[in-house]
């Protein structure tokens, strides 16, 4: 070892700007190109809102007919193979297309805005999740056109259905590979997003300052990193079974088909958090503005919050109580599922002190809030029930747990989703939405997810099967299905008004204020909708309710405000990299679909591995163009305007910038 | 090695920054980290082969293995130098993922109808 | 952050204003661990996929009777000395030592690409010799599966560290090959060439994430070699 400090070769920067990647950098921050090759997170989470509502439309209409379908006995409006394709694509959609998504677009564009950051900590990673989560959903969606149609395996794709035996078409494969890109998206948000909590905050925020909403923004990402694992490596060993004959999940091989639940439902309990954590944070925010008081327990809130994450890692053979594990594993499974209502009640009773004695507006956004706590309580009533072996028994496969699971989901998850969209739409598009338009949505809501699936716990206890195509009308169920299917079609005209109230409130909306509801967090405190750099100034944190201080707090705990330093606000270069890695994602996956599968026009299999290589080289060129393109950067010099009664900025002690 | 040591603490004496004696200092850990590492895997071929009581041998195994885990995370990869929540990240992941891998083996059991029989009846060579 | 900054001879100082975070721990460092506890589910799961099946069919193969230990284990002593040399050149890297740093990169690519080898003879070995493919039982799908995933990820590993060794050559050094073998080096020069001579010293603490990556796969493989490769050699576990 030299003990001399070498100093090979760097001279100091080059005067000539250095070009950075193959091509120069987009510049153009608006049209398509600005879109495509957005860095910045508020455009990205509306990308990622955009997207995720269109899926909801799309997973919608697939409930629609499903419902139809079951409105009357005995009908054959669809096929019974066409409705196993529906409640499949039903399901994923929404799981992963719908509800993530949504709260991926809330991740992205508020969770910066509450932490005082200029933007997550890295832009381009950010940008390349909102391609994979599109090209996944289209991935998927693509099954539909392909022979054979959408995959028919149920959105837990139960092995030994799932073998090539049992379902030699294509959807299947469209499925796995959709779903693992889509965890690809799901991933590299949320490493993004724990480095992003963990490491940008505002100068004074420590962590329990943190608003609700970014806190369970940070569970949710653990949530997904320690999740996505587990059906990763399954739907690649489903792949390799599939492709290339081994015998992960076949019997013929020696495979155990209930090793795919396992690991599916080590991935799929914790995703059932995934859905709801980030629901109870929007929540949580909500209930203390409209209340006008500060939300009661905070830390209690947080704990119980991570808690919740932590034993979702430990219940997940509650799913899995009918195969047979043996008494000991079910009654373990069956304490640790009791435990997490602890937590959850905890939530519960946090909810309900924010609110008493406040003075309560109901507004849409608190409307929303409320029938979430009560709907929610309704699916984890019926979920607490689940948690005994014996009464599962009963339940399991029936109407029973379609209530409970859609209880928690749109009672719980879409209507905190629909809170959020009210109280922040003003936020993100700076116009306001009519009050008396969104309690009707509500109300059309409310009314109709009650009426469509409270009948479903009587039909479950009456004995009708999930996923059954139709049913003769001698059982009883015709009263109840009937209704059911009315109150679906409410709720899906409550939803149909929310979209077009949106785009009117769009274009025609009132203008918002910088704070229209009186709030308390952060993002209140920057226009509406926020310049490109987030905040003018870097605004220094005393208390946990920042702009409520603001507002009406003593002296001692007013925000402080540091001005930009001479050269400006520094902000990320946009890139093209982060699509083009996603695509090559894309053809890498779509090659897998058809490796050794006949495709359109030719019926024969054309393709070995040729397409996978292809995409596997487009992603690898992605990301070493991606590397040597750096992150880049430009300066941006706000209105001193607007950063009036700031403190100047200590001279840069690192002298560059 | 010790002069080299020596030499190190001259040229702290001399000037040197801190930052380049830690490192120095670093060099000989990681070159005795590297010795130990390589005598437990000696060992670990070694044991197998030793007529004992083959669950003593199994412990061993499993005690070896997490001292050269435990080795490579807290030297090599610096969790000793760094801040203590880099080492908790990695344990939310680790603790988790030995907790489940210790889960499903317990869930499962030795299929008491044997193997299928195309896993029995061909001989290796044939498959 | 501060790439786009103007480098600075100091190379200490170069790396500290990534530290300016809330928690003082560099953006990619903090990403990289994160990603390592999620790797640790990955690795978890296909552990546990084939130790299920040695558990549930503990007969059905005698793996001892193809398994080559003394390769293995050399393997192993492979792995534990490239990730010595790892270390070793983020160390020399935080020293600002460029030329100490791609020494120790080449040789921890090289003692890489022999354990790269030595798996590639592995299921050579195994495929023609005793006829272990990924069909011919649920031993060898779960096997070649939780083995190559892990040789995947060294490959990827030798990749990285490859593009950093190449940035780490000095700018003068895509002339001197351009002069030499022309054709010979055409492969190269179209992936490695856009690297050369970027190397700065902040990029230190590039390396050390590529670093914990290596480290990583590395531990994963102690793991491995313990639980797939020496416990087949203690008969009792027939579970």
């Amino acid at each position: 070892m030299s003990s001399t400090v070498e100093t090979e070769h760097h001279a100091p920067a080059p005067a000539e700007p250095v070009r950075d990647g193959i091509w120069r950098r987009p510049l153009k921050n608006t049209g398509l190109v600005g879109f495509l090759t957005t860095v910045d997170h508020k455009k990205i989470g509306i990308g990622y809102a955009l997207g995720a509502l269109f899926f909801l439309l799309l997973g919608g209409i697939e409930a629609l007919i499903i419902r139809a379908q079951l409105m009357y006995p005995e009908q054959e409006l669809i096929s019974a193979r066409t409705y196993n394709q529906l409640f499949t694509m039903h399901g994923t959609t929404m799981i992963f297309l719908a509800v993530m998504p949504l709260s991926a677009a809330f991740f992205n564009y508020i969770m910066p805005l509450q932490i005082g950051a200029r933007d997550v900590a890295f832009p381009r990673m950010n940008a390349l999740g909102l391609w994979c989560f599109l090209l996944g959903g289209v991935i998927l969606n693509l099954s539909w056109f392909f022979p054979g149609g959408a995959p028919a395996i149920g959105w837990f794709a139960y092995a030994p259905l799932t073998d090539r035996q049992y379902s030699p078409e294509m959807g299947t494969d469209f499925w796995i590979m959709g779903l693992q890109i889509l965890g690809i998206a799901s991933l590299v948000g949320a490493f993004n997003f724990i480095t992003t909590i963990v490491n940008m905050r505002a100068p004074g925020l420590s962590m329990m300052r943190l608003p609700l909403f970014t806190w369970m923004t940070l569970i949710t990402s653990f949530l997904i990193i320690l999740a996505f694992p587990a059906i990763t490596i399954a739907l690649v060993e489903l792949m390799f079974d599939r492709h290339f004959g081994t015998y992960f999940f076949n019997v013929e091989g020696g495979g155990k088909p209930i090793l795919w639940q396992h690991l599916f439902w080590i991935f799929g309990h914790p995703e059932v958090y995934i859905l709801i954590l980030p629901a109870m944070g929007i929540i949580s925010e909500i209930l203390p503005v409209f209340s006008r008081k500060p939300l009661f327990g905070y830390p209690l809130i947080v704990f119980s919050g991570a808690v919740i994450g932590f034993l979702g890692f430990a219940v997940w053979s509650h799913h899995m109580f009918t195969t047979g594990l043996g008494v000991v594993a079910t009654t373990a499974f069956a304490f640790l599922t009791m435990l997490i209502a602890i937590p959850t009640g905890v939530k519960i009773f946090n909810w309900i002190g924010t609110m008493w004695g406040g003075r309560i507006r109901f507004t849409t956004p608190m409307l929303f809030s409320v029938g979430f706590i009560w709907m929610f309580m309704m699916g984890g009533f019926t979920g607490i029930m689940h948690s005994s072996p014996p009464v599962d028994a009963q339940q399991q496969d029936t109407y029973f747990v379609v209530a409970h699971f859609h209880y928690v989901l749109i009672g719980g998850s879409i209507f905190a989703l629909f809170a959020g969209m009210y109280y922040w739409f003003p936020k993100v598009s700076g116009r306001l939405m009519d009050d008396f338009v969104g309690k009707i949505v509500f109300y059309l809501m409310f009314i109709g997810f009650n009426l469509a699936f409270f009948p479903m716990h009587i039909l479950g206890m009456t004995g009708m099967p999930r996923r059954t195509h139709t049913y003769k009308s001698e059982m009883g169920w015709d009263q109840s299905n009937f209704w059911s299917t009315v109150g679906a079609f409410i709720l899906g005209i409550g939803i149909l008004i929310f979209v077009i109230q949106m785009v009117y409130a769009f274009y025609k909306g009132g203008k918002a204020p910088k704070d229209p509801w009186d709030s308390r967090t952060l993002e209140w405190d920057t226009d509406s909708p926020p310049k490109e750099y987030n905040f003018a100034y870097t605004p220094v944190i005393h208390a946990r309710d920042q702009v409520w201080e603001d507002k009406y707090g003593v002296e001692a705990k007013r925000m402080e405000k540091i001005a930009p330093g001479k050269h400006g606000i520094h902000m990320p270069d946009q890139s093209w990299w982060p699509l083009i890695t996603s695509i090559g994602i894309f053809i890498a996956c779509l090659g897998m679909v058809f490796h050794k599968q006949p495709v359109p026009l030719t019926a024969e299999a054309v393709f070995g591995l040729e397409i996978v290589i292809a995409g596997l080289v487009a992603t690898f060129i992605g990301m070493a163009a991606w590397a040597l393109e750096g992150p880049g950067g430009f300066h941006l010099h706000p209105d001193p305007a607007e950063y009036a009664g700031a403190t100047p900025a200590p001279e840069d002690e690192h002298g560059h910038h | 090695m010790a002069t080299t040591r020596d030499m190190a603490e001259t040229q702290q004496k001399s000037g040197t920054p801190d930052y380049i004696v830690e490192e120095h200092k670093k060099y000989f850990t990681f070159f005795n980290l590297s010795i130990a590492l390589i005598a437990i895997t000696g060992v670990e071929l070694v044991i197998i082969y030793v007529p004992v009581n083959k669950w003593f041998v199994l412990s061993a195994l499993v005690v070896l293995s997490t001292v050269k885990f435990i080795g490579v995370i807290w030297w090599f990869m610096h969790l000793r130098w760094d801040r203590a929540l880099c080492t908790i990240v990695f344990l939310i992941g680790l603790i988790l993922a030995t907790g489940t891998v210790t889960a499903l083996m317990l869930l499962f059991s030795r299929d008491p109808d044997g193997a299928p029989e195309i896993m029995t009846l061909l001989p290796p060579l044939l498959w | 952050m501060s790439s786009h900054a103007a480098t600075t001879d100091d190379p200490h100082a170069a790396l500290e204003p990534l530290k300016k975070t809330s928690t003082g721990i560099e953006n990619k460092k903090l990403a990289m661990w994160a990603f390592l506890a999620s790797d640790c589910m990955f690795f978890g799961t296909l552990i546990s996929t084939h130790l299920i099946y040695r558990k549930v069919y503990p007969t059905v193969v005698e793996p001892t009777e193809f398994f080559d230990i003394e390769l293995t284990g050399f393997s192993s002593f492979i792995l534990l000395m490239s990730s010595l040399l790892m270390a070793l050149s983020v160390s020399a890297a935080h020293k600002g030592n460029i030329a100490g740093m791609r020494r120790f990169l080449l040789g921890t690519i090289f003692f890489g690409l022999i354990f790269l080898s030595g798996q590639v003879y592995e299921f050579n070995h195994f495929v023609k010799d005793a006829g272990l493919t990924l069909s011919s039982s649920v031993f060898g799908s779960t096997f070649y599966l939780l083995t190559g995933t892990h040789g995947v990820h060294v490959a990827l590993g030798v990749l990285w560290l490859s593009c950093w060794t190449a940035c780490s050559l000095p700018k003068d050094w895509a002339w001197y090959t351009l002069r030499g073998g022309r054709f010979l080096w055409l492969p190269f020069r179209v992936i490695f060439a856009p690297m050369v001579g970027r190397y700065k010293h902040e990029n230190a603490l590039d390396v050390e994430v590529a670093g914990l990556y290596w480290h990583f796969v590395d531990i994963v493989w102690i793991v491995i070699f313990t639980a797939v490769y020496l416990v087949e050699y203690l008969p009792i576990l027939g579970f």
